[in-house]
């Protein structure tokens, strides 16, 4: 008996079965995939940590080091199992050549290190995870290079030195636990250590990992603190494992996060559609419900042939969901198996994904439950002599069709039709808001972070240009003479040379930290500031969202730096944000610590007629090695990946945001039409025409639809901002706001929204063709 | 003057392999101004004879010819045109939009056809109520009006944009007998002004005002009976008729 009405019932409802079909497997597929992503993320990651035994906390360092005093003080310090020295030969991007390139990486804002695996611990890997190891001639690169560049093994790298030429031979890729991301600057090149020792002698100058594993890697501070407190070399910036695990986990988390959020909103949108179903069928079963009443069938009966359909519609999508979530997650997680490699998967595999699904088809059958509690509320006689629910009393008095002087008669009806069923159209306008919203946050941070005012997140003014130097030898004299070159080049409209040093920070509580200070004249190329503005005394310094947050000190508030040998106090005069440096950096307009400069950096603005990129050129070869980079190509380098990232992110966005809509609509339209079928046929037999009763319904969904749209868009640039903003918080930008192009944001999106809603509507409605006035009407 | 014909009309219900004729060659003429009514026992294809040859079902095979022009080669367009602007239909069971008041339904039609402008439409609809005695209902929702009323309004609304033709399914239905009469009196003045109107109905009382009855059987039309006009209406001549018809009802086996 069952099983008839459930065959009766599907072979009825076979669109609107189909599509709730679609739904539950779209959202048990998504849930499923993502809960398995984050299990493959976290199993993956700590895989990868514990084969490459990462150290736990690394100082960079640039300059002279006394190897024995560092000896000395881990094996004085009690929370020091192992230590190491890693040194590094960084070679200029103007220099290196990889692959089939012509030109160098001169471009890039990578730095690039060759180095020699290491002996105890901070191992290199290779794409089976196992230690990197290279013969002479070859070299293993980051996989970094191997994905940006499309290099694969029996590719060459080239160094072009002005003193030497060397080719290696790609043998390996390298998984680098510390230096992986995008977002992390610094890259790792495996060569054999006689290639090395050659490099070393060759091109001059190391920079050096200090490296420590702790006996107890939950006493991170209070090493940091310990550290930073001594006098141990720190000329450059430390970094610690809670620092690698977030930046590994950081791209593909925030993808599983999402996938999952996806996932309830679509999980969401089926309960809504389950209800309306429900409601649908029960509005006409409900003469058939008293008659089953009436002859004394019990409410637990009723209730199950109704909840039966549910039961199996709901249990197939989700194991088909929970099946094909398996090949999904495949391809989502490729990132994470080229970054960070496949654990072993172990039962949670499967046990993960299964639970997940298992809630999604949970929730489902609770709620149809408790729709289905309406039963209770159907009375037998009221059932048999209305066989009707009836919907709440629609009164004709608002909305006068004779008062309404310009719309068409159909247009009328449709707006008429929804603002008296405000509730019933409460499904669509939900999807459609999600629609908009899932649509508009990604583009909206896609122009945001594409968007040239970016730069305020980084912690830099806007300038055309933008050069660098890092540490080498000589470096204060070279930066003294790009100073002086840029100063009589009349091309330069103004410049700013600003010098990121190293103070002593003294604590509340009179233990030492370092601050990464910026100094030099930042009205030049003002920064935007969250609170308060730019330092412009000597005793005052802006600290970035990241150091203010930590430091908990707000605009006005001081902090304590050893200046010149002798306590400063700093009054603190504004907060920006900076996702760059780990989002912890300061600005003052004192003089730099020469003892401890960390790097340089030059902004400028050129004359208007002269072009950028010839300028570019000029200034690789006269200021070699300095990096020089316009400020687009900057943004595009530090956040290459994550754009990259987004830009596909906002593609699958916008499809699954149209899919979103047609599909809802023609799910909607096609249960609305089947409740309207007497009042079409009514509106038929007075000489309605089938365009007529067409432009109806697509007047309904168009007006839910631009409801919808302004809602969407409302919540995208509020809500949307604040969420994206949360997200970026972590790293440092405290409040991002959007950078919405009008065009794009108010009138394309909607406008493609539209014509897909208009479009399934149309298409949708063409049914009403078939109903037939005789049948629905004759008495 | 002919204004409606059909011609060899035959509509079979098909359900799976299984075909069930309905209507069985029905040839049929209407004239201009003349008031009809059709009479037959339940499942003899009455009301279907109507759907058939008012345009709001198809036929299977046959013509049917109003003004001439032949419905059953119209499109569905041309279809819903003839229902807009030719023909006018009251139902058993009203059917007005439950959103609209009174008389919204009533110029719904004439607002949608638009050949008239918006003032002559309300001047018209104004006319049509107070003929059929609603004009202070208009601004009232159709659920706080009787069903006598509520028919009334339907009459309105089947009259607004002046058809050829009226026709009526059972249009006095669903109404106690006080109200059946004075929808019958109201439709016998109508048909005087000149309307064309065809009705099917079970009720001798209903059948007697019409000046020629047909009688179904079996989807065939097999019997009619020329009453003619009511020339003055009062219970006598009423009666007669009815008497007249009851007896030719009963010779048809009814």
């Amino acid at each position: 008996m069952l099983l008839h009405l459930l065959k009766r019932d599907l072979y009825k409802k076979k669109s609107v079965t189909a599509i709730l079909f679609i739904f539950i497997l779209l959202s048990t597929l998504l849930a499923s995939a993502g809960t398995n992503m984050i299990r493959e993320l976290v199993s993956s990651m700590s895989d990868l940590l514990v084969k490459s035994a990462v150290p736990h906390y690394v100082q960079m360092h640039s300059g002279t080091l006394d190897e024995r005093a560092i000896e000395r003080w881990a094996s004085d310090t009690q929370l020091v199992d192992m230590h190491q020295i890693v040194e590094m030969v960084p070679v200029e991007g103007s220099h290196l050549y990889l692959g089939h390139q012509d030109t160098p990486e001169s471009t890039s804002v990578m730095d690039f290190y060759f180095v020699r695996q290491n002996e105890k611990f901070d191992f290199l890997l290779n794409l089976s995870n196992e230690r990197v190891e290279v013969s002479e001639g070859e070299i293993a690169v980051p996989v970094f290079f191997m994905q940006q560049r499309n290099l694969s093994v029996g590719d060459r790298v080239r160094i072009v030195h002005p003193k030497f030429i060397r080719e290696f031979t790609i043998s390996d890729f390298v998984r680098d636990a510390q230096m992986n991301p995008s977002i992390i600057h610094s890259k790792r090149f495996v060569i054999h250590p006689a290639d090395y020792d050659f490099l070393k002698q060759q091109a001059g100058g190391v920079e050096y990992l200090i490296e420590f594993r702790l006996t107890d890697a939950g006493k991170l501070g209070e090493f940091h603190t310990l550290y930073q407190a001594s006098d141990m070399p720190k000329v450059g910036p430390s970094i610690d494992l809670n620092m690698f695990r977030m930046l590994n986990a950081l791209t593909d988390g925030v993808i599983a996060v999402v996938l999952l959020l996806v996932s309830l909103l679509l999980i969401v949108i089926a309960m809504l559609c389950v209800r309306f179903t429900l409601l649908s069928t029960l509005e006409e079963d409900y003469r058939e419900i008293g008659v089953l009443k009436a002859i004394g069938a019990s409410r637990r009966h009723i209730r199950s042939i109704y909840l039966v359909k549910y039961v199996a519609l709901s249990a197939a999508a989700a194991l088909c969901g929970f099946a094909a979530s398996f090949p999904a997650m495949q391809l989502m997680s490729s990132n994470i198996t080229l970054y960070l490699g496949q654990a072993e998967r172990g039962l949670l595999y499967i046990v993960l994904p299964l639970f997940s699904a298992a809630m999604m088809f949970g929730l489902l059958l609770l709620f149809c439950t408790m729709v289905l509690r309406r039963f209770h509320r159907i009375s037998v006689v009221e059932a048999l002599r209305s066989g009707s629910i009836g919907e709440a009393k629609v009164s004709g008095r608002r909305w006068r069709l004779n008062r309404n002087r310009l719309l068409p008669i159909p247009v009328f009806l449709g707006l008429k039709n929804v603002f008296q069923r405000l509730r019933m159209f409460g499904l669509l306008f939900f999807v459609f808001v999600a629609s908009a919203f899932l649509l508009l946050v990604p583009i909206h941070f896609l122009n945001t972070i594409k968007s040239p005012d970016f730069v305020s997140y980084l912690g830099i003014g806007r300038s055309d240009l933008r050069i660098d130097l890092q540490y080498s030898d000589r470096m204060d004299e070279r930066f003294k003479s790009t100073v002086d070159a840029i100063r009589n080049d009349e091309d330069v409209e103004r410049f700013s040379p600003l010098v990121t040093s190293r103070f002593r920070l003294l604590n509340d509580d009179g233990t030492v930290d370092q601050l990464n200070v910026e100094t030099g004249d930042f009205t030049i190329f003002p920064l935007e500031y969250v609170q308060g503005g730019a330092p412009i005394r000597d005793n005052e310094i802006a600290l970035s969202v990241q150091n203010a947050r930590e430091m908990e000190r707000k605009v006005g508030d001081t902090i304590r730096l050893i200046v010149g040998g002798k306590e400063k106090t700093m009054v603190i005069s504004g907060i920006y944000q900076d996702i760059t440096n780990g989002g912890r950096t300061a600005k003052a307009a004192i003089p730099h610590d020469p003892e401890s400069v960390l790097w340089y950096t030059i902004s400028l603005d050129l004359k208007p007629d002269v072009d950028l990129q010839t300028k570019i050129a000029e200034y690789e070869k006269a200021f070699e090695p300095a990096k020089v980079t316009d400020l687009q190509g900057y943004i595009r380098q530090t956040l290459g990946q994550t754009i990259a990232q987004l830009r596909n992110l906002a593609v699958v966005a916008f499809f699954v945001s149209i899919f979103l809509s047609m599909l809802m609509t023609a799910l909607f339209l096609s249960l609305l039409m089947a409740k309207d079928r007497p009042h079409t046929a009514i509106l038929r037999s007075i000489g309605f025409a089938h365009r007529h009763i067409r432009t109806q319904y697509v007047t309904m969904s168009l007006t839910v639809l631009i409801a919808g749209i302004v809602t969407g868009t409302i919540l995208s640039n509020t809500i949307g901002q604040t969420l994206v903003g949360a997200i970026w918080s972590l790293l440092g930008a405290s409040g991002i706001r959007f950078v919405i192009e009008p065009v794009q944001a108010y009138i394309v999106c909607p406008l493609i929204l539209m014509l897909a809603v208009v479009v399934t509507s149309w298409i949708g409605t063409g049914s009403a063709r078939r109903i037939n006035i005789a049948e629905m009407i004759k008495e | 003057m002919v204004l409606l014909e059909a011609v060899n009309v035959c509509k079979t219900y098909k359900n799976g392999n299984q075909e069930t004729p309905v209507l069985k060659d029905i040839n049929l003429q209407i004239h201009k101004g003349e008031f009809i009514s059709v009479m037959g026992p339940s499942g003899s294809g009455k009301s279907t004879l109507l759907y058939a040859i008012s345009g709001l079902d198809r036929v299977t095979s046959g013509q049917v010819l109003l003004n001439g022009k032949d419905l059953t080669r119209l499109s569905e367009d041309e279809l819903a045109s003839v229902r807009l602007h030719n023909i006018g239909f009251v139902f058993q069971h009203i059917h007005l939009m439950r959103n609209l008041t009174l008389f919204d339904n009533i110029v719904l039609s004439a607002y949608l056809a638009g050949r008239q402008d918006r003032k002559s439409i309300r001047q018209r609809a104004g006319e049509l109520m107070a003929m059929t005695g609603i004009v202070h209902l208009a601004d009232h929702d159709i659920t706080q009006v009787s069903g006598g009323q509520l028919q009334r309004a339907a009459i309105c609304r089947a009259l607004i944009n002046s058809p050829d033709i009226l026709f009526g399914d059972e249009p006095t239905g669903a109404l106690n007998s006080q109200s059946a009469q004075d929808i019958m009196r109201l439709l016998a003045d109508i048909n005087r002004q000149g309307m064309t109107i065809l009705l099917v109905t079970h009720d001798p009382r209903v059948a007697a005002c019409t000046e020629r009855v047909l009688f179904m059987l079996d989807g065939r039309l097999v019997a009619e009976k020329k009453l003619g006009k009511i020339i003055q209406d009062n219970p006598e001549e009423r009666r007669n008729r009815e008497n007249q018809l009851s007896e030719w009802l009963v010779r048809q086996g009814f």
